[in-house]
């Protein structure tokens, strides 16, 4: 009987949770993308910068390379106290800026909760996003180190910012083929019709990569915040693995759940859902399981009649 | 070790390969995004890709469609 009343509350506080999300990250956009970039342009103006005003200033791929090549890095630079700050607070705070600001990862997944989950699909199920990522992220790092160039042109942040700009200024920028490639990827395949509308973020992204891992070493240490659960309390209603936009929740053989810190971004949505706070999110101990549960089966299609 | 590690590491390996070897063709490492700078035809790639997600999708309802067991 609880479960009828109980469905329709979760549902609310999955919405409520989505709103106060929503608007974190238009505070998000409004300080790290273009045509605002508010963070960028002020500390630019305050350490006397002359760059322009996007979400280039803080992508790090160039303040890495320079540093792993020994070229080194500026500190008191728009780059180089973004990635300071990018770093230190996804060990702190789990993946803050993906969770909380991140505009970008945000859009995705708002647009592809518009669409029934039967049209979506959860890649997941079929490839462990986990290596993926961080497969792409060293070759993000290797690839320039080794004199090759890859191509900004495939990153879902920047086409964000020509789709956004495009929208309010009428100045999409170069629209090529690489961008139609990019738009069709991130947007729609990975997008719209994919289980959490964040396929970039979880195959792709090595922004969201690199804190990933920073957060995986956090999150072992107790003075960190981090996702915790009880699995007294739990009564596996499946709930939070339902909602995970990451899809970083999985219910295990015993039906409680199983949790990965490689892809979690802390947006704490599984939180709110919970209906017997079993999950939350703060200082100490994770409390996930250790020894590995297997992942419950997909029932079997068998043939009418048969 | 373990089999899920061995194919972890295979799987990150080889999108650390494909992501590599992409950029050393001339395509990945001069693409600016401009249109027909490759002539590679990307819109087309696009159209094949959309082809593709929806017969992915269209197969998985009809599976759906059928009866399903529980795992026992
Ligand atoms: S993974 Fe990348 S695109 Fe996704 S939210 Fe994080 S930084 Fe943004
Ligand atoms: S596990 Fe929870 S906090 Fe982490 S990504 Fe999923 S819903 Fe967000
Ligand atoms: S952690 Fe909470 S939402 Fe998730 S299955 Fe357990 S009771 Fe349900």
């Amino acid at each position: 009987m609880w479960k009828g009343k109980k469905v329709s509350k979760i549902q609310k506080k999955s919405r409520m949770s989505l709103l106060k999300r929503f608007i974190w990250y238009v505070v998000g956009f409004a300080l790290f993308f273009a045509p605002f970039a508010l963070f960028n342009r002020g500390l630019a103006f305050l350490l006397d910068e002359k760059r322009s005003g996007d979400i280039h200033a803080t992508c790090f791929r160039m303040p890495l390379v320079d540093m792993l090549t020994g070229k080194g890095i500026v500190i008191l630079s728009v780059t180089g106290i973004s990635l300071i700050l990018l770093l230190v607070s996804a060990f702190l705070l789990g993946p803050f800026f993906c969770g909380k600001l991140c505009a970008a990862g945000a859009f995705t997944e708002y647009l592809s909760r518009l669409l029934p989950d039967k049209w979506k699909v959860d890649w997941s199920k079929y490839v462990n996003p986990v290596p993926l990522r961080y497969g792409f992220f060293a070759a993000f790092i290797i690839g320039p180190i080794i004199g090759l160039s890859l191509s900004c042109s495939y990153c879902g942040y920047s086409f964000f910012e020509k789709f956004t700009n495009g929208g309010i200024w009428g100045d999409f920028g170069v629209l090529g083929s690489t961008a139609i490639i990019t738009a069709f990827l991130w947007l729609v395949v990975f997008g719209l019709f994919t289980k959490g509308g964040r396929g970039y973020c979880n195959f792709m992204c090595p922004v969201g990569a690199a804190q990933n891992i920073v957060h995986a070493v956090g999150a072992k240490l107790p003075f960190t915040m981090k996702i915790k659960y009880d699995r007294k309390k739990c009564v596996s209603c499946n709930a939070c693995v339902k909602d995970c936009p990451m899809r970083a929740l999985t219910q295990g053989e015993d039906k409680k759940i199983q949790h990965s810190n490689h892809n979690c971004i802390t947006c704490q949505q599984c939180v709110a859902v919970c209906p017997t706070k079993s999950i939350t999110y703060g200082f100490g101990k994770g409390g996930w399981q250790q020894e590995e549960v297997k992942p419950v089966q997909e029932p079997k299609p068998v043939e009418k009649g048969a | 070790m373990k089999k899920k590690t061995v194919t972890g590491l295979v799987t990150g390996a080889s999108a650390t390969g494909i992501t590599l070897t992409s950029s050393l063709t001339s395509t990945g490492a001069a693409c600016t995004g401009v249109c027909g700078a490759c002539s590679l035809g990307c819109a087309s790639f696009a159209g094949l890709a959309a082809v593709g997600l929806f017969a992915f999708l269209g197969a998985r309802s009809k599976k759906k469609g059928k009866i399903t067991e529980s795992p026992q």
